[in-house]
């Protein structure tokens, strides 16, 4: 069954000037984009910085108001939902955050932290949610919950915090989890211990997850199908393996040319691609990664590249492929 | 925006504070207890006399209109009659504001080039005992009240050592007489000196402060240290670079400051005698001189806010980041 | 428990600051004079009421004796029974104005930085307007118009008219604050905007309200005892404000230290206390001060 599904998904920023002058110009952040996740898998997303990865992850949590677009959460679209209908709908979303040092509220304990979502659902009596959070600090492998309940984030480690961070998001016991890069920011010795955290939760809770990194190295380790970004658009998706081993877009390969050691515990290797990434204001017509393409034509600069079937889960958006 | 356009905006902020405040006092005299107009017509008043106020403010008109009537006036400058003087009420005011902003220009001149000038020398030597002295004398002189400020140095510098006058603007004596021009402005100056003293020791440790604040931020930007490096002088890098930038909290602080040191300035004039308007609008409301008490506020709020304005306009002009 | 634990730091890095040691040794003397004052009253109220109290063994003004340590005014009321006195009103007029107009700055900052838009624009002009009105003035016309002098007025528009510079340093916060992922990790569990305003955001700039508090109060003392001076202050109390102008008014000023040195000593010595106190405060509170 699909979890969540997402079709023709935009958000555009404006551009802002001063605050009397609302210009006319738009950052196309999220342009146009179409996946979906089967209940308890986990769909990497992985592109450079800048290419609108956070702010897919807040559409689908609903931070954010998609500017277009539908997200189906079990079949209901929630891209417009507000006020009350959408606090019920927050019970079967989560967002675990990138920065662990700042996701916590440095004047709550972990009690206060974890146990939030549950008071503002108006879920349990005070015991039961204190129970709740002790499982929640449990299966997140903070062991003897006690001891931890009363801390303030400043007296936690880096991979405990985002640990809390993780119970805070579980302890509503959500179908559906956007973790933005979660891991990023902590030391490589911790990521695997983390990243290894998630799956199993994953696997227990049968949890869906949008698993969103700039390291396609994580994304591999963690997902079951992975979507590649390029400035607010997906220019392939397929299971990992396919893609990995069978990459069809320019770049998609010169991405994974740049990745050779698929070991997450391995030094960070940020995806790099010769030129720079330009910010996608009122982007033209035709091929975004035109003007870095290898193997660009006249066609990729006049004409939107569409979606092409590579094989039933693998799609393409690139002129060059034929099917 | 520009410049110019930053300029308009503020000038019309300017206009509607203006309009708001005079909504305010048009409100606030007609809340006054006793006869409707009490606050325009003195029982002294003889009959025709009050006929004549009644028809210049519209006192009998329905309150909507007297506000139109009483916009209008204030815009003309006409007051009615003081009560006390038994003359317009703006003949007197514009010598009593005068007054006040010879004194106000001078200490606030002095008490920022001090200020100013201490504070960058103390940020420069952190730490030392020149800061600590400075910094704690600052903080004393800062929460000084006012009057009692004013009241010891009389009581120093004119009471025990006959230094100065004990107050007032002019000696009437040396002016009865046909004084040169030299004589006027010693004597003059004779005067200031004291009030002028309390105005600066009240005022200079704001900036002193901030200016040694934001001149310590400054320190740590890179193209300080880059400016050492290059091995230029000590002084060199203290007042051309550093102090230069750090004076735009200070541009600011002045002028978020102004109403509030308009406050001190009212007791400062009252103690030392000076024939300011601050003075004037604490006799005349002991007086129940309501007509000059009124216009006295309005005019003493159109200075604020005229000194406020040219403030962040000369803030924009500095600070060319500025955003409105 | 939170809120003991989140200070201590605070509290540790104060008391180690001499200025900040200076203040609160200040305000504690202030709050002792506060306390003794009935006590001292209570002795004999017909000799020492500090307002109807009258010496019938004393005519005029009399430097100290054994029996008035600070000496009399001019009507044979006790100095020091005053001076006690007047710290009561002082801390009294101090403290609820700096509470008042704090609360009132930090929820227009708080509101203003956190829904920005129209909201904001019109606060903030609000502010810049308010900022520019020229209190002591106003309240002296304001006096004069309801003719009767009322220290509960006073206190009213001190607190109305005191709380800009706390709402714009509290909005410029808030405005920092609301983009930190901690909200919006409330917001993706449902938090509401008052939720977040008040647990989320408000706890975090406490220690900001507290130091424009000091600040307030500050201001409070200096422009209650200003009008006392001018004589525009409630006179069925006795507040330093107001001995000195007794002081002033009888010719008294420069005969009789003794009366006109320690009103205004202590007006300004509690100003300093609290603005000391807020000082420390800034360093602590301000990370950029600190790091030098
Ligand atoms: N609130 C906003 N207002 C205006 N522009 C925004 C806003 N949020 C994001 N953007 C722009 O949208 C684009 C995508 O940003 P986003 O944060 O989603 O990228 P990202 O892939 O998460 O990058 P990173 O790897 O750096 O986290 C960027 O160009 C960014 O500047
Ligand atoms: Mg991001």
């Amino acid at each position: 069954m699909k979890l969540i599904e997402v079709t023709d998904l935009k958000k555009y920023f404006p551009v802002r000037k001063g605050i009397f002058s609302k210009s006319d110009k738009y950052v196309h952040a999220v342009d146009g984009i179409n996946f979906s996740v089967e209940e308890g898998k986990i769909l990497g997303l992985a592109g450079e910085s800048g290419c609108g990865k956070t702010t897919v992850s807040k559409l689908l949590v609903r931070l954010l108001e998609p500017t277009n677009g539908k997200i189906l959460l079990e079949g209901e679209d929630i891209a417009h939902k507000k006020g009350k209908k959408l606090k019920e709908f927050r019970k079967k979303m989560q967002m675990i955050f990138q920065d662990p040092y700042g996701s916590l509220n440095p004047r709550f304990t972990v009690m206060d932290t974890v146990a939030e979502p549950l008071i503002i659902q108006g879920i349990g009596t005070p015991e039961e949610r204190e129970d709740a959070v002790a499982k929640a600090l449990d299966i997140v492998g903070l062991k003897s919950p006690e001891e931890f309940l009363f801390r303030y984030p400043h007296e936690l480690s880096g991979g405990q915090r985002q640990r809390v961070a993780i119970a805070r998001a579980l302890v509503i016991e959500p179908k559906f989890v956007a973790a933005d890069e979660p891991v990023s920011m902590l030391d490589v010795s911790i990521r695997l211990g983390v990243m290894n955290l998630m799956l199993e939760l994953r696997d227990r809770l049968n949890l869906t997850i949008v698993f969103v990194t700039h390291d396609l190295a994580c994304a591999r380790y963690m997902s079951d199908e992975i979507a590649i970004m390029y400035l607010g658009e997906i220019v392939e998706i397929a299971p990992t393996e396919e893609l990995i081993n069978n990459p069809k877009h320019p770049y998609t390969k010169a991405l994974l040319s740049s990745v050779p050691i698929p070991d997450p515990s391995e030094k960070r290797k940020r995806i790099e691609v010769k030129g720079r990434v330009s910010t996608p204001i009122d982007p033209p017509h035709g091929c975004r990664f035109a003007p870095r393409c290898p193997h660009v034509t006249a066609k990729c600069k006049k004409k939107d590249p569409h979606n092409v079937r590579v094989s039933d889960k693998h799609l393409v958006a690139c002129h060059s492929f034929k099917s | 925006m520009s410049l110019r356009r930053y300029t308009v905006m503020r000038f019309i902020q300017l206009l509607v504070t203006f309009f708001i405040v005079m909504t305010l006092i048009f409100i606030l005299f007609r809340l006054m207890p006793g006869d409707p107009g009490v606050f325009l017509i003195s029982p002294k008043m003889s009959e025709a006399a009050k006929e004549t106020i009644r028809e210049q403010f519209g006192l009998t008109k329905s309150i909507p209109e007297q506000y139109i009537f009483f916009i209008k006036n204030t815009l003309k400058g006409e007051f009615g009659d003081s009560f006390y003087y038994g003359r317009p009420v703006k003949d007197i005011l514009f010598e009593k504001i005068l007054n006040s902003i010879v004194l106000f220009t001078f200490g606030a001149i002095l008490a920022y080039a001090i200020g100013m000038t201490i504070g960058k020398i103390i940020a420069w030597k952190r730490g030392s005992k020149t800061d600590t002295f400075f910094t704690m004398v600052g903080l004393g002189f800062w929460t000084f009240f006012p009057p009692w400020l004013g009241l010891i140095l009389i009581w120093i510098f004119s009471y025990r050592l006959d230094l100065f006058p004990l107050g007032g603007m002019i000696t009437p004596d040396v002016w009865a007489f046909n004084p040169t021009l030299s004589q006027k402005i010693i004597d003059f100056l004779h005067h200031l000196a004291l009030p002028l003293m309390a105005y600066v020791l009240m005022w200079f440790a704001g900036s002193m402060l901030i200016m040694r604040n934001s001149m310590l931020e400054t320190l740590r930007e890179d193209y300080i240290l880059t400016a050492k490096a290059k091995g230029l002088k000590d002084k060199v890098v203290r007042d051309k670079h550093a102090a230069r930038n750090a004076m735009l909290p200070v541009v600011t602080s002045f002028s978020m400051s102004i109403a509030f040191s308009f406050g001190g300035g009212v007791l400062i004039e009252t103690v030392f005698s000076w024939p300011g308007i601050g003075r004037t609008i604490v006799d005349v409301t002991l007086l129940q001189d309501y007509p000059l008490a009124q216009a006295s506020f309005m005019v003493i709020t159109l200075a604020v806010l005229i000194a406020n304005f040219a403030a962040d306009i000369v803030y924009a002009y500095l600070d060319p980041r500025v955003k409105y | 428990m939170k809120i003991i634990r989140g200070k201590s730091k605070t509290w540790d890095l104060f008391i180690k600051s001499t200025l900040g040691k200076v203040g609160l040794g200040l305000l504690i003397t202030f709050a002792i004079m506060a306390v003794l004052s009935p006590i001292w009253i209570a002795r004999n109220p017909q000799i020492y009421d500090p307002l109807t109290g009258k010496d019938p063994n004393v005519f005029g003004s009399i430097p100290p004796t054994m029996a008035h340590p600070l000496g009399t005014d001019q009507l044979g009321r006790d100095l020091l029974s005053q001076l006690l006195k007047g710290s009561q009103i002082a801390f009294l007029v101090g403290i609820s104005v700096g509470v008042f107009s704090t609360s009132i700055g930090t929820l227009i900052g708080l509101i203003s930085g956190y829904y920005r838009g129209k909201i904001e624009i019109v606060l903030m002009r609000l502010t810049d307007i308010v900022m520019t009105l020229p209190l002591l003035p106003l309240l002296i016309v304001i006096s004069g118009i309801f003719g009767r002098k009322d220290i509960r007025m006073i206190v009213l528009v001190l607190s109305l008219a005191g709380w800009t510079l706390a709402a714009r340093v509290i909005r410029s916060q808030t405005l920092t604050l609301k983009e930190r992922p901690y909200i919006e990790s409330a917001r993706v569990s449902g938090a509401s905007n008052m939720r977040i305003i008040f647990k989320h955001i408000a706890p975090n700039i406490l220690p900001l309200t507290f130091l424009y508090m000091t600040i307030g109060v500050t201001y409070a003392i200096l422009t209650e005892a200003g009008l006392g001076f001018l004589g525009l202050s409630d006179p069925t109390i006795s507040s330093w404000g107001m001995m000195l102008q007794w002081c002033f008014m009888s010719g008294y000023t420069f005969k009789a230290l003794y009366w006109m040195i320690p009103p205004g000593l202590c007006i300004s010595a509690l100003a300093l206390s609290f603005y000391l106190v807020g000082y420390a405060m800034e360093e602590i509170v301000n990370p950029r001060l600190r790091e030098r």
